[in-house]
């Protein structure tokens, strides 16, 4: 089974290339922590793996649907990712609850004209809500969150459609220790029980080696996948990346054929 | 009587309009979309009066609404393509000052009678609404009220997380195309009707004193049509008693309005503050 594929994929942003190269492949349910350097290429990888950018080469394949770089993302691949984006692109002059938001996360699920909203859109809100402990602000304005709550009801509205793939960037900046551990509890809890695939970015080594199956290093153009399991030495690793013997290269099966 | 009973629909009709416009503009910070749009709708009906003078054309309400949809629908696509604030109110400033020099450049050289014409798209001309004007107002709110309501909740997730909602299933670019046309279609029923100058205190003042006063945006768009429709027909009245231009009137009020709610929420501000 392949959940996401990536094979050779090349990416510019306004003629500028970000990603030169980049080939991975996650085949099982995994809690993959994306990092690299300020400005390396995360929140464009991440960008092209849900169609937000067209990849200049190279493929990317999820489940079974293939993107390439002149065919159209496909709507139903839409459908099964949660994506949660940079906190900063949000424009904050809505006066929108954090109930609000996240009921918007469910707006696939509701027919067109997409008004009323399915009846256990309540139950739905308060229940991930619960498990993100963030029941009693819901009725607050997104703006007067601090910013780790801000963070949860974003998490929230993504996962409020169960996605089988949730794609986080930067999900645990701003957020304090406690709840950082909470939300890394859930994220597993969602990855070892429900069988989903969360990739996040982070810039805390420390959680990148603790908390993952996989690492995807991103630096100077090329994203690298490496399984956290064969990284003893943090500092060690972070020195000497990229290293042959740790990297996981694909068997050149041909995913996007 | 009747005139009575018209310029009540016409109000309806306008403060429906707007009222929703209103509320949306401010939420997705389109308020340079709605200057924008007014102005170059004023500079290709300068265009289009100089070209009727020339060649001697009578300039029908058909040819007039179709010179401003004309002028509106490409602005809108072209901005609604343009991601970034910053760009995107760059480049509208842009188009503003151009069309704004363009309008200027003709009214200066139409002759006197034609003036006055233009001068109406200024100022107002509520009380001259001819029946087919008022069709074509009927016609325009029917089709943006109904999209304005069976868009809601896809209008607000594109102007409060565009990112979000392209990487959903949901049309999210056509959508915010949708959203930027259906502002500028009432923009032009607004400049017809009330004028360039009171349109900007009818559509952005009081849906961006709601989103500021964190009024909800269903609630916001209810009241601002409620608001609107009042200012309107109390301007109308009074216009009537006092022989005053109506549209200025109404401009008047709703900047008060306005005024005073912003200073009522500072007194707030301050009574709690003292209080703690
Ligand atoms: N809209 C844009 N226009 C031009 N360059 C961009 C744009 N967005 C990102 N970039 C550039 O692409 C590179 C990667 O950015 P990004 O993916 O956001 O980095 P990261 O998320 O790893 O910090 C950066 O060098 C940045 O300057
Ligand atoms: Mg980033």
């Amino acid at each position: 089974m392949v959940i996401i594929a990536v094979e050779e994929l090349k990416v510019s942003i306004g003629g500028r290339i970000v990603i030169s190269e980049a080939t991975f492949a996650i085949r099982e349910p995994s809690l993959v922590v994306v990092i690299g350097p300020n400005g390396a290429g995360k929140t464009t990888l991440l960008k092209t793996l849900i169609g937000l950018i067209r990849p200049v080469r190279g493929c990317i394949r999820i489940f079974d649907s293939i993107v390439k770089p002149g065919s159209k993302y496909p709507k139903s691949v839409r459908k099964l990712i949660g994506y949660m984006p940079q906190r900063d692109v949000i424009n904050y002059a809505a006066p929108l609850t954090a109930r609000e938001i996240i009921v918007s996360g469910l707006i696939e699920n509701i027919s067109v004209p997409r008004i009323l909203l399915p009846r256990d859109s309540n139950d739905m809100v308060l229940q991930i809500a619960q498990r993100l402990g963030i029941e009693s602000i819901l009725d607050k304005f997104f703006d007067e969150l601090s910013g780790g709550q801000q963070q949860k009801v974003l998490l929230a509205r993504a996962l409020i459609k169960d996605p089988k793939i949730l794609i986080l960037d930067e999900p645990l900046s701003n957020v304090d220790e406690i709840s950082r551990v909470e939300i890394l509890e859930l994220l597993r809890d969602l990855v070892r029980r429900d069988g989903k695939t969360v990739m996040l970015v982070t810039h805390d080594v420390e959680i990148a080696m603790n908390w993952s199956d996989y690492v995807l290093l991103v630096n100077n153009g090329r994203a690298v996948l490496y399984s956290s399991k064969m990284v003893e030495d943090v500092d060690k690793f972070l020195r000497h990346y990229p290293e042959k013997d740790r990297k996981i290269i694909p068997s050149r099966s041909p995913y996007c054929a | 009587m009747s005139l009575i009973i018209e310029l009540t629909c016409l109000s309806i009709l306008i403060s429906l309009l707007a009222g929703f416009s209103s509320t949306y503009t401010s939420i997705s910070r389109s308020g340079f979309l709605v200057v924008t749009i007014s102005h170059a709708i004023l500079a290709s009906l300068a265009v289009l009066f100089y070209i009727a003078y020339i060649f001697n054309i009578y300039v029908t309400p058909i040819l007039t609404w179709t010179i401003m949809l004309i002028t509106a629908l490409p602005v809108c696509a072209f901005v609604s393509h343009v991601r970034l604030f910053s760009e995107r109110d760059l480049i509208l400033s842009i188009i503003f000052a151009l069309m704004l020099s363009i309008a200027a450049l003709f009214m200066a050289i139409l002759p006197g009678f034609m003036i006055s014409r233009m001068w109406s798209f200024l100022t107002g001309s509520i009380l001259l609404v001819s029946p087919m004007d008022m069709t074509f107002i009927f016609i325009i709110c029917l089709i943006c009220s109904t999209l304005y309501t069976l868009f809601y909740r896809e209008f607000l997730l594109v102007s409060y997380d565009y990112e979000y909602a392209l990487a959903t299933s949901i049309p999210a670019g056509a959508i915010n195309y949708l959203l930027s046309i259906l502002i500028s279609i009432s923009t032009l029923a607004c400049v017809y009707v009330l004028g360039l100058f009171v349109t900007y205190a009818v559509m952005l003042i009081p849906g961006a004193v709601l989103v500021n006063a964190r009024v909800r945006p269903s609630l916001s768009i209810f009241l601002n049509i409620l608001i609107i429709f009042i200012t309107l027909m109390i301007s109308i009245m009074l216009a009537f008693k006092y022989n005053i231009p109506p549209s200025g009137l109404c401009g008047v009020m709703i900047s008060i309005l306005a005024g005073l709610a912003i200073f009522l929420k500072f007194l707030m501000k301050r009574f709690k503050k003292t209080q703690t």
